[in-house]
């Protein structure tokens, strides 16, 4: 009787899909990928912001060159997701 | 605020070192390879400006 009960609750919850192991893995990978474009990105524009208050040459030459490497950073990261996520 | 270039030195060196962790984390969370590849270049990167920034801060007169 109780048994039955259930059943009928159960049936009206909405199913859900279950992925293949190694989907799980692709969009977990993906998760990842999106929080280290954002982070490098974030980097980047903190490193521009140093570059601007610096008063020493030599430390606003060492910050623009590290915003121009985490850019390129974030943009091969960018580019890797977006082939992965057009396939 | 106002900081000074020493701040921002220390600041980014230790960013530097929590991205090379972070990378190097993530790095054995991944199954593809390109993808695993890619990371551990930027993880290797993240090290080296540590390294350099380290550097600078010891040449400015301080230790990180």
């Amino acid at each position: 009787m109780l048994l039955k009960l259930f059943r009928i609750l159960n049936e009206k919850k909405p199913q859900l899909r279950e992925f293949d192991p190694t989907t799980i893995q692709r969009i977990r990978e993906g998760a990842y990928l999106t929080k280290l474009i954002a982070e490098t990105q974030v980097a980047a524009r903190k490193c521009e912001f140093f570059a601007g208050n610096a008063v020493d040459a030599e430390v606003r030459t060492a910050f623009e060159e590290e915003a121009k490497l985490l850019r390129e950073g974030a943009r091969s990261l960018q580019q890797y997701y977006e082939a992965m996520t057009l396939e | 605020m106002k900081f000074s270039d020493m701040d921002m030195l220390q600041d980014y060196e230790k960013d530097c070192r929590m991205a090379a962790i972070a990378y190097t984390l993530v790095v054995t969370e991944i199954l593809d390879p390109d993808l695993r590849k890619l990371i551990g270049t930027l993880a290797q990167s993240a090290a080296r400006s540590q390294e350099k920034f380290a550097n600078l801060i010891l040449r400015k007169g301080d230790r990180p």
